[in-house]
């Protein structure tokens, strides 16, 4: 049962991260379970990648952490989204609209481009 | 990027870390749970959850590359290795780091000097804008040539540059009183106060309608004279002073520490200022006399003024082609005026300390690429271990940067030595008046020396480390790979060099050490103590003319004759080392023309009794006698020097020597030439004139008493002569000519001893460093040397083998640098006016040190190697 897996491009990890956090505060693995859940299971975050990502935005001052308890009363780091990070999400939310957007036309119109000679 | 999260995470590192494995463990076990909930065994479940995690401690790693300072971390980390490395190679640490520290602290302290001279601040108000003109004549024996009479006037009428220009020359004066006294002072204009700006304590400085005045006799005393003779009376001002012979009128009493500084006078100060005013026409007969200070308009930078007084100079010319064609003006800060020449004097103490630096940063260079070429195996093992290229560049470059900082804490206690040392070694008046302290520049001067130091002794290893073939390395052990051997040809191209250096050093060294030790030797020739001097100002109403003057020093040199124990009485009008009169003649029958410029000509006017008081040898003809001075021969006696350099090769008995001016003037033959006597402690002799004082008996002259060996001077009884015939007249300045020795070649002989010391700091360096670079070589062939033997080389070749290699070397090493040695001698003697000729003695026995030194280094680890055992040389690879 091995699934597709998408190699995510520089900078989304960041960005689903941020919309992972959206609703409510999340530990890491939690955050891992989102995205895949999400992402109806084709994104797969690598833990490898998960964590250095998380210090990076916790560096930028985009989420911030603490210790909580998790649903089954384990100890566990929290992260929660600041109001920077709140800006940035919509921010890059935006821009991801645009971009997959100019990038759907792109590839639209070069399928039509082609078809004559074929 | 935010500061304070990394700064948090490089204070609570270990915080940081622990919450770091906690969170991953809570991760691994929500995974393990979340496995057991998906039907898993709990075995199962742990080993699903640890392999869907993937390798903790690589997450472990990326994850803190992305928090804190990580570089500063790692940085420090380099650090501490860097220290243990040097740490366990102490000697060579030692030596490395206090070879730098005396580079350091050498160059570092003569800086402060220089850097103190030319900064030394001028205790007048805004003394920035303070300038002083001078002129310049091409071929003028004295770079740094007063003003005449008409320069000032000229000056005071046309340039706009200055709000004030004043101008004053510096004169014995004879202070009337019970005794009369000698007083040094200045003649100084009404211009000259208003420049310098000091407001004065009681009274007034000169003004204008005192310069105007017809016979107006005005004096300004300093605090101390005031304090001394006037019993710091604030009455004194409008009373009357006798100097020299004549009533003066105080007007003004300046302020304590004030005085009026002038090249010569830096660290003496003045005890009065007697007002001067200039006519044109008048006073001209002492040529080049006066100093000038002037005070820039607001808002006229110095280059400015320097450009107008040029252009005033060329006006002056050009409207008078007869007078003066070659004269220039030139003005520069009155601060850099003062300091630049003592600052110049010194200088080659400055140069050696640069080279000694040069040398320490090349020793340890070569030291370090050596060691470098030696760590190669090393570095190849932390690189195929995943060390990145950066990364083994960083950690050479910080054992670079660790030795020189050690070495500059070293070279700044050093530098606090040095200052000590230079301020009680090195006379006042090439000192700074301000004193030596740490400031600023000093610590920045010592900064910028480690840096470079560093950047020279650190880059190219650290390069070649970084630059390390892993395979290669490895698999041969480094020691004939391709690109091992490409550093090996470096090493050997940086050994040749040191050599090379070395021997340039050792020869240029030597080179100015005997041209000190040359101009010292020439001095010392006619030092002694038993020949006694002081000065007279033979001035005031009753000696006006000549013949008075002349009348004068005859009684009291007869008089002084019959002294007990005085062997010889004469006048002079200056001393030896004491020099700096002069004027421009013409030979023979040469005919004067304005657009040549005639080189200056050292004068002096003696009585006849004064080469056998000073003990000058007569080389040729004979001295002009009493007789002569007394019908006024037209006669004159020159030194060997002028014989030499106006009729070379011919007898210079008979000629005649003319004043170097269009109308005729007087013409004097030469009937004598006597051996050289200097003129200036630092300079060669110059070509010098003798003519008798009945020619011109020049007011401020000298007395000179040669005493029976051994008898002390009867000064008290000279004093006695003195007053007996003028009681206006004072002695001053008394002193032996060894004492005047002692102060005029102090300098000389400071410069001397220091170089002499750097010269042996550089021989050492030179072979410390060859031994260092060439003994590290040899002891890396161990393995080598090792197979030789193993498969049978006797000793005996193995010595001739080495012996061979290093020979090679050292010769080719030593062939260059003999080739560059001779070539800049041959320049130092462009430079140096009397620099000795290439001392060939001196440098061969200098090649013979070094080529000891290099096979010594490259035999004594041969030595070594010989005696292990071959198997186990092998293995230690």
């Amino acid at each position: 049962m091995t699934k597709e897996k998408t190699d995510l491009l520089q900078g989304t990890l960041d960005m689903l991260i941020l919309k992972a956090l959206q609703l409510e505060p999340m530990h890491g693995f939690g955050i891992s379970v989102r995205i895949r859940q999400i992402s109806d299971e084709v994104l797969q975050v690598e833990q490898g990648s998960l964590y250095p990502a998380l210090y990076r935005l916790e560096d930028q001052g985009w989420i911030k952490s603490e210790w909580g308890t998790s649903d089954n009363n384990r100890k566990a780091k929290f992260y929660s989204l600041t109001a920077s990070g709140r800006r940035q999400l919509e921010s890059e939310t935006a821009n991801w609209a645009k971009l997959s957007a100019a990038i759907n036309l792109v590839l639209k119109g070069a399928r039509g481009a082609a078809s004559p000679k074929l | 990027m935010r500061i304070w999260p990394k700064l948090k995470a490089l204070l609570s590192r270990e915080q940081l870390e622990a919450d770091m494995t906690d969170e991953l463990r809570a991760h691994l076990e929500m995974q393990e749970a979340a496995n057991r909930a998906a039907g898993m065994s709990a075995e199962e479940a742990r080993y699903a959850a640890r392999r869907q995690f993937g390798g903790v401690d690589q997450i472990k790693e990326q994850a803190r590359d992305q928090r804190g300072w990580v570089w500063l971390e790692q940085l420090w980390k380099d650090f501490l290795l860097a220290g243990r490395t040097l740490r366990k190679n102490r000697g060579f640490s030692a030596v490395a780091i206090v070879t730098l520290a005396i580079g350091i602290g050498a160059t570092a302290s003569l800086f402060s000097v220089i850097n103190g001279l030319l900064r030394d601040p001028l205790p007048y108000p805004d003394a920035g804008r303070l300038t002083t003109v001078r002129r310049h004549d091409v071929n003028a024996a004295i770079d740094y040539m007063p003003l005449t009479t008409s320069d000032v006037l000229d000056l005071q009428e046309r340039a706009k540059s200055f709000a004030d220009i004043g101008a004053f020359s510096v004169r014995r004066f004879n202070l009337g009183g019970e005794h009369a006294e000698a007083v040094e002072g200045a003649l100084c204009t009404a211009g000259l106060f208003r420049a310098l700006g000091v407001p004065p304590l009681y009274g007034r400085w000169f003004t204008p309608d005192d310069e105007a005045g017809d016979q107006t006799a005005a004096v300004i005393l300093s605090h101390e004279l005031w304090k001394q003779h006037f019993n710091s009376d604030p009455s004194v001002i409008g009373r009357t002073v006798r100097l020299d012979g004549r009533n003066h009128t105080i007007v003004g009493v300046m302020p304590e520490g004030f005085t009026v500084l002038s090249l010569w006078m830096r660290t003496r100060s003045l005890g009065l200022w007697s007002l001067l005013s200039l006519r044109r026409g008048e006073g001209d007969w002492n040529g080049y006399w006066l100093g000038s200070i002037a005070r820039l308009k607001p808002g006229v930078t110095s280059s400015q003024a320097s450009e107008e007084v040029r252009t005033i100079a060329r006006q002056l010319v050009e409207t008078d082609p007869n007078r003066d064609s070659h004269k220039t003006f030139w003005s520069i800060p009155l601060a850099i005026d003062l300091g630049g020449l003592p600052a110049l004097r010194i200088s080659a103490l400055l140069a050696a300390g640069w080279t000694l630096l040069v040398l320490a940063a090349q020793n340890v260079a070569g030291m370090m690429l050596a060691r470098g070429i030696g760590r190669q195996p090393e570095m190849a093992v932390r690189l195929a271990l995943g060390a990145r290229r950066g990364h083994i560049l960083r950690l050479v470059l910080m054992e670079s940067l660790l030795l020189s900082l050690l070495a500059s804490i070293g070279g700044f206690l050093l530098t606090l030595w040095g200052q000590s040392a230079l301020t009680r070694l090195l006379p006042a008046d090439v000192m700074p008046r301000a004193g030596l302290h740490i400031d600023t520049s000093l610590l920045g001067s010592i900064a910028v020396l480690t840096l470079i130091s560093m950047q020279m002794a650190g880059f190219t290893p650290a390069m070649l480390a970084s630059r390390t073939d892993v395979v290669s390395s490895i698999k041969e052990g480094g020691a004939s790979s391709g690109p091992a051997r490409k550093m090996q040809r470096k090493l050997r191209n940086l050994l040749v060099g040191q050599i090379a250096v070395a021997l340039i050093l050792v020869a240029v060294a030597l080179q100015l050490s005997s041209t000190y030790r040359g101009m010292l030797g020439s001095s010392r020739a006619l030092i002694s103590d038993s020949i006694l001097t002081a000065a007279v100002a033979v001035k005031g109403p009753a000696y006006q003319t000549d013949e008075a003057r002349v009348a004068f020093w005859k009684r009291l040199l007869d008089n002084c004759a019959t002294l007990p124990g005085v062997r010889e009485t004469a006048m002079a009008s200056k001393l030896p080392l004491d020099g700096g009169m002069s004027s421009t003649v013409l030979i023979d029958d040469q005919a004067f023309s304005p657009g040549i410029s005639y080189p200056w000509i050292e004068q002096s006017f003696v009585s006849s009794g004064f080469f056998p008081a000073i003990g000058a040898r007569l080389i040729q003809g004979c001295w002009f006698t009493p007789a002569d001075e007394n019908r006024r021969a037209q006669v004159v006696v020159i030194n060997r020097t002028m014989a030499g350099r106006y009729w070379p090769g011919q007898d210079p008995i008979g000629r005649h020597i003319r004043p170097a001016q269009a109308d005729q003037g007087w013409s004097r033959e030469v009937v004598g030439v006597i051996e050289d006597v200097r003129q200036f402690a630092e300079r060669p002799a110059q070509p010098e004139m003798y003519f008798p004082f009945t020619d011109f008996a020049v007011p401020e002259s000298f007395l000179v008493v040669r005493m029976a060996a051994g008898l002390p001077a009867p000064v008290e009884a000279i004093r006695q002569e003195l007053g007996r015939i003028d009681g206006d007249l004072a002695l001053a300045g008394v002193r032996t000519l060894g004492a005047l020795f002692q102060s005029q070649g102090r300098v000389l002989t400071v410069v001397t001893s220091v170089v002499d010391v750097l010269t042996v700091a550089i021989v050492a360096l030179a072979a410390l460093g060859l031994y260092g670079t060439l003994s590290f070589h040899f002891a890396r062939r161990r393995r080598d040397i090792g197979v030789r033997l193993a498969l049978g080389a006797a000793p005996r070749d193995i010595v001739r083998l080495v012996f061979k290699q290093a020979a090679v070397w050292v010769i080719v090493g030593l062939g260059l640098g003999a080739a560059f040695a001779w070539a800049v001698s041959s320049v130092l003697r462009r430079m140096l006016e009397d620099a000795s000729p290439f001392n060939v003695p001196g440098v061969a026995l200098g090649a013979g040190v070094i080529f000891i030194v290099a096979l010594l280094a490259a035999w004594l680890p041969a030595r070594r190697a010989m005696r292990v055992n071959p198997v186990e040389a092998l293995r230690a690879e």
